[in-house]
């Protein structure tokens, strides 16, 4: 008995063995044998979509040892098809190789495919498991987003690479908000939030391109696109939202000096009051700044005084900033893009209950106080007593 | 089956030669001794006569010592005129003429024999059924020279020999204590090997103590010429790549654990002492850790423990995040790869067999060939993977590199070295099959397995699971000495 | 096999992998959505039910155990008994299934989409039921160290999540009712049928069991809270969207270089299926050993390594199987029949035929 049980035995693992080194030859994908998809562009295109993507070349002539010749170090595909999915698909009969989705930096909608339904783009990345659910999308301003995807640039390098940092650095100063698959999808399934979706375009630089960052995109609930706004309306989105990172702030002051401000680190606070049936937000906004620049020249004391009047200018210069931005969302074309009835929905569910159905309206009747507390931290190595 | 029988002797059934007692004749014993090691010209047997008195003297030639012989025993024998005391001659011999601190008097022909073969002078007096047993061994041994394994920095540089004695002086002038034990046994039928178990009274358990010696005991063998004849006897006996029988060249690592209540058994004839029970982690410490500052000790035992687990795991690893978890390297990191591993004429999982394989060849070969070219091997060795390889496109330089990483951390713990070979290996497979998650599963087996491991009651992975806090004050981490010193490491109490 | 002791912590780092890979690998469904942070309540629940549903195990153990019998494995002839162990068998059998496919569907929907997994799976059933003959202590020796491994490595997710944590993205308290959470909280509390099985291993764990098993279920609930609060603030109404909600929240976790460590995670978790699994194994060739005491438990696991493989082939098929397995009423009694209904038959039985005591041999 025992002796068979063995025989068995061996021969099941035997044959698990054999299945297993059966499948060596084709276990994997082998690195030469993927796509590696860098940055992806999504058109409109008669059949549907049309894709731009860029890929790492991964079949330089450069020798095994790794020091690649001349030769690019990416390059651009493109394919249509009656859906993102189909369209991307058909890439492996461009390239051969098998789609790799897992190191895509960037999504780039173009300004047709923004104008169409979001959630149509975004299912794709949504469903399928090689895409990370933090992949960056903005979208292409008044252009298509192959453009941004084939953009020459100066140098040779990975153009998604740049674009993704230049998004990631543009977050870090808070100039627009960071928007992944996994963010686009929370707002959308919010009920009252519209989405801020950073905008890019491409500049002429002599015979070279660059990238430049130009506000962003606003959609509304049913995901179709409403508006731009404008670099400066962007950026007031963050403190709005408590949203703010690092960044800097330009001030004017009393006598006509401009002061620039490097903020350390910012909060906002929220206070959601009824009054007269309108609802009112107060925000306060605590910033931690460090003085970088006082420009204009002028010998100035040390006194208190002076102190206060920076501090209030640069309040104001935020406020300002916050206050426009509140008015181009308030607009006609605009919308809740600073989660205004989310904040609601987490103070007082049942008036957001109530409201939630009117929203659009009620956000554009509500009113808002701003107050903002600025604390200088260091003023740099010149000290007051300098004198200029 | 049956044609194996006809193939390979069984030890059971080899008979030996039979002397039986000794007998009264002193010629006869001589006679019987030379009938046996007939054609044997080192067996020598001479005759002499001492106050009248026949005298037969036996020993090996080359075992011992001819000046020894001459000097303290046959010429003061043969020179004697003297009067010996009637009927009492053999104890007066003893006592008064012969001069040497080492004999003893037998009865049993064959024990004495057995006494010949190891050096000793075998003189038989006529009219006694007794003969007595010189001391006079000259055994042909190295010189105690620093161990070629188990290199410590700061350690003696004294290391065991071929020779018992020689080996047990070096354990006993370490360990100057009456506790400290020895029993002498005897291994294989042909080689009768002699073997010393050794331990420390009161603080070896009884159980482990009882259950070596059955061991022992019950070992069938036809010679023992190594110390890894014994191992397998004394290992546990499940299919498993680890051992829980240590092996040590080195004295003072040999009397630390017998300290430490384990049972130390050295092998006539071998450098390597065996150390039973042995511990999982006891791979991860040398004697240098106790010579070092408390906190380098437990760094380097963390490297340690590191390097086994790259050996083991990382070319594995590779593959599999190579073949199927492209998303988990870095960007600039996937790009550098996928340029060098593009070119390449072969599957990743091939390349790691094929560089593994290679590496092993070239270990091989330096281990086996005249020392004088070993230069060589290594001066190819490194050219052809090193260089020629990757230009010529067969192997990526990654690849390489992975391979030159694990081949040095494998070389860390030295004692797993034959478990990491052969496990390496079976992860490339694994991870070229099915990727990280089996691995996973493989290094699940791996410690379920290693965990399963219990021989003598001691689980082989103790104190870390079960955990023992009292000993982890000298397992992976090490407390200074002054608090050490009070708890020394106990093997019993991790016994379940 | 020889019938090591275990100590309570080791047998219950066991369950607590066990627990672990239900949370891992939870489907979220409009019944078990996660995205509201009332769902944080539900662990807290978890630890209160776990509590409270093993008294009858505790009382079968204070009859039982004080008499150094082997708990349900008596060596006693009693038909009753061959009856209750081949009903525990056959839970836990259920339960393996279950669990494997379970993880047949996450493997294949999120580690090799697009791959035929049924040679990884067979693979896995082979290597658990293997892994089950080497013994409790074995198991319970390895789960020690593979909860070490598998807390550093959901620590380190976590940490790296922290700095993606939106509180926007949590909801109101007790937004949905009280009679929901109470719900909720009821259904969560059954992935923790893990507890039945202390049942079968009873007599082999030394050490104070019921101080573990408040430290274990404890411990649980706020690994729970953690990993549910990690995956509501970082995904927040994304994580309904998803499949396996959990699993994508460690998608998202960056580490300076380390961009993707999903990978790395979920193979860690596979340590926890592994140890389940095993453990499920040895429980049922326990049971069978003791009602079919000629067979040896190496054919006795074979048989049930192959019969769980063939089932796992059929069901990896076709999705609507894999719901069949996701079943209300099955996960129900998956967790009532072994926690409560077999120890409390036990106890009647035990109180009724006083002889029992006499029978019992001394382990």
């Amino acid at each position: 008995m025992r002796k068979i049980y063995r025989t068995i035995s061996l021969m099941v693992l035997c044959s698990l063995a054999l299945l297993n080194l059966s499948s060596c030859e084709k276990a994997g994908t082998e690195l030469s044998d993927l796509m590696i998809i860098q940055g992806i562009g999504i058109d409109v295109a008669k059949e549907g979509y049309k894709i731009t993507v860029e890929i790492l070349n991964n079949e330089q002539s450069g020798s095994p040892s790794g020091d690649s010749s001349a030769e690019n170090k990416t390059k651009i595909y493109n394919a249509a098809g009656d859906s993102v999915a189909s369209a991307l698909m058909k890439l492996t009969t461009k390239s051969g190789n098998k789609p790799f989705y897992a190191q895509n930096r960037v999504i780039v909608l173009g300004e047709a495919t923004a104008q169409r339904n979001l959630t149509d783009v975004l299912d794709f990345f949504e469903r399928n498991y090689d895409s990370r659910a933090s992949q960056l999308i903005c979208v292409a301003k008044d252009r298509k987003a192959e453009d941004i995807i084939r953009a020459k640039l100066l140098t040779d390098t990975v153009k998604s690479k740049i674009l993704e940092k230049m998004l990631e650095s543009s977050y870090e100063q808070s100039l627009v908000p960071r928007v992944r698959i996994v963010d686009a999808i929370n707002t959308i399934k919010d009920d009252t939030t519209y989405l801020c979706i950073p905008a890019v375009a491409v500049q002429n630089n002599g015979a070279n391109q660059d990238f430049t960052l130009e506000g962003c995109a606003l959609f509304d609930k049913d995901e179709s696109f409403c508006m731009y706004l404008s670099t400066d309306d962007a950026r007031g989105l963050a403190f709005l939202d408590n949203n703010i990172r690092e960044g800097f702030i330009s001030a004017d002051l009393p006598n006509g000096q401009k002061a620039t401000f490097v903020i350390v680190k910012g909060k906002t606070h929220y206070q959601i009051i009824k009054e007269n049936g309108k609802l009112h937000y107060k925000l306060r906004i605590d910033l931690v700044c460090d003085l970088e620049e006082v420009g204009g020249a002028e010998f100035f004391s040390t006194d208190d005084d002076f102190m206060e009047k920076i501090k209030g200018a640069a309040g104001a210069s935020v406020a300002q900033l916050a206050e426009n931005t509140l008015i181009t969302l308030q607009s006609e074309h605009g919308g809740d893009g600073i989660r205004y009835g989310r904040r609601l929905y987490l103070y007082d569910n049942n008036e957001y209950e109530k409201l939630k159905s009117n929203w659009e309206k009620e956000f554009k009747n509500s009113l808002t106080s701003l107050k903002v507390q600025v604390t200088i931290r260091r003023i740099g190595e010149e000290t007051f007593h300098s004198k200029k | 089956m049956k044609e194996n029988k006809q193939i390979f002797i069984n030890v059971d059934t080899v008979s030996e030669f039979e002397f039986g007692d000794v007998r009264e004749n002193a010629v006869e014993n001589g006679r019987l001794i030379k009938e046996a090691f007939k054609g044997s010209f080192d067996i020598v047997v001479k005759k002499g006569y001492c106050a009248g008195k026949c005298v037969v003297f036996a020993n090996c030639d080359g075992l011992c010592n001819s000046q020894k012989i001459a000097d303290n025993a046959i010429r003061p024998l043969l020179s004697y005129n003297g009067i010996m005391p009637e009927g009492n001659e053999l104890e007066f011999i003893c006592d008064n003429i012969i001069c040497g601190t080492e004999q003893q008097k037998q009865t049993s022909l064959d024990t004495a024999v057995d006494m010949l073969l190891r050096g000793t002078l075998l003189i038989f007096v006529e009219g006694f059924n007794q003969c007595i047993i010189f001391g006079v061994q000259q055994i042909p041994e190295r010189s105690i020279d620093e161990p070629d394994t188990d290199v410590q920095e700061f350690g003696s540089r004294e290391g065991f020999t071929e020779n018992l004695k020689t080996n047990l002086t070096l354990v006993r002038k370490r360990l100057c204590t009456p506790n400290f034990t020895i029993e002498m046994k005897e291994a294989g039928v042909q080689s009768k090997t002699r073997v010393l178990v050794c331990y420390m009274k009161g603080r070896v358990n009884k159980d482990v103590l009882q259950k070596v010696n059955e061991r022992l005991n019950n070992i069938n063998m036809d010679t023992v010429l190594g110390s890894g004849y014994l191992q397998k006897a004394l290992d546990t006996k499940r299919l498993t790549l680890f051992s829980m029988v240590g092996q040590t060249e080195r004295p003072d690592t040999f009397a630390a654990k017998i300290c430490e209540g384990k049972i130390g058994i050295i092998i006539d004839g071998t450098p390597f002492a065996l150390i039973v029970p042995r511990l999982f982690i006891e791979n991860f410490q040398t004697l240098d850790d106790y010579i070092n500052r408390p906190f380098y000790a437990t760094f380097m035992r963390g490297v340690r423990l590191l390097s086994f687990l790259i050996s083991v795991f990382l070319p594995g690893v590779f593959v599999s995040v190579g073949l199927f978890h492209q998303e988990m390297l870095p960007d600039d990191m996937l790009y550098n790869i996928v340029v060098m591993e593009s070119n390449t004429l072969f599957t990743l999982t091939l390349e790691a067999l094929i560089i593994h394989f290679v590496y092993e060849t070239v270990r091989e070969a330096g281990l086996r060939m005249p020392k004088s070219i070993g230069h060589a091997v290594s001066i190819v060795g490194a050219l052809v993977i090193g260089d020629a390889a990757v230009t010529a496109g067969l192997i990526g330089a990654p690849m390489l590199i992975v391979v030159a990483m694990t081949a040095i951390c494998s070389l860390v713990s030295s004692h797993l070295y034959q478990p990491i070979a052969v496990l390496r290996i079976v992860f490339i497979l694994i991870g070229g099959a099915t990727g990280l998650y089996g691995i996973m599963i493989g290094a699940a087996v791996l410690v379920i397995s290693l965990a399963s491991m219990t021989d003598y009651g001691v689980p082989f992975l103790a104190p870390i699971t079960p955990f023992e806090k009292n000993l982890m004050r000298d397992s992976l981490v090490r407390i200074s000495m002054e608090k050490l010193g009070k708890n020394i490491f106990d093997i019993n109490s991790v016994r379940e | 096999m020889t019938k090591s002791r275990v100590s309570a912590p080791q047998f219950f780092s066991v369950l607590y992998l066990s627990v672990l890979s239900s949370i891992f690998m939870y489907i979220s469904s409009p019944k078990t959505s996660i995205s509201q942070t009332d769902s944080l309540f539900r662990p807290v629940a978890f630890i209160v039910i776990s509590v409270i549903f093993a008294i009858p195990t505790y009382l079968v153990m204070k009859t039982v155990k004080e008499k150094a019998t082997s708990g349900l494995r008596v060596n006693n002839k009693r038909f009753f008994f061959k009856i209750i162990s081949g009903i525990y068998a056959l839970v836990y059998f259920v339960a393996i299934l279950r669990a494997l496919a379970r993880f047949d569907l996450f493997a294949s929907s999120e580690l090799f989409p697009g791959t035929d997994m049924t040679v990884f799976i067979i693979t896995l059933v082979i290597v658990c039921g293997l892994m089950s003959l080497l013994g409790l202590g074995a198991l319970a020796r390895a789960g020690v160290i593979f909860t070490a491994i598998v807390v550093v490595a959901t620590g380190f997710v976590m940490l790296s999540l922290f700095k993606d944590v939106d509180l926007l993205n949590f909801t109101p308290l007790m937004e949905q009712g009280f009679g929901r959470i109470f719900y909720d909280s009821l259904y969560f509390a059954l992935q923790g049928a893990e507890i039945g099985i202390i049942m079968l291993f009873l007599p082999e764990i030394k050490g104070r069991i019921v101080k573990a098993y408040i430290i274990w279920a404890i411990l649980s609930g706020i690994t729970f809270i953690l990993i549910l609060f990690f995956t509501i603030g970082t995904l927040g109404a994304f994580a309904d969207t998803q499949l396996f909600p959990t699993y994508t929240a460690v998608t998202l976790a960056e580490f300076g270089l380390l961009e993707r460590m999903d990978a790395l995670e979920t193979a860690i978790w596979v340590l926890c299926i592994v140890e389940k699994v095993s453990l499920y194994f040895l429980g049922i060739t326990n049971c069978l050993e003791f009602i079919l005491p000629k067979i040896s438990r190496r054919i006795i696991a074979g048989v049930c390594m192959g019969v769980v493989s063939l089932m796992l082939s059929f069901i990896s098929a076709d999705l609507e199987r894999f719901y069949f397995m996701s079943y209300e009423p099955l996960v129900i009694a998956l967790y009532v029949i072994p926690v409560l209904i077999l120890p409390i038959a036990l106890i009647i039985y035990l109180k009724k035929v006083k002889p029992y005591a006499e029978n019992i041999p001394n382990n």
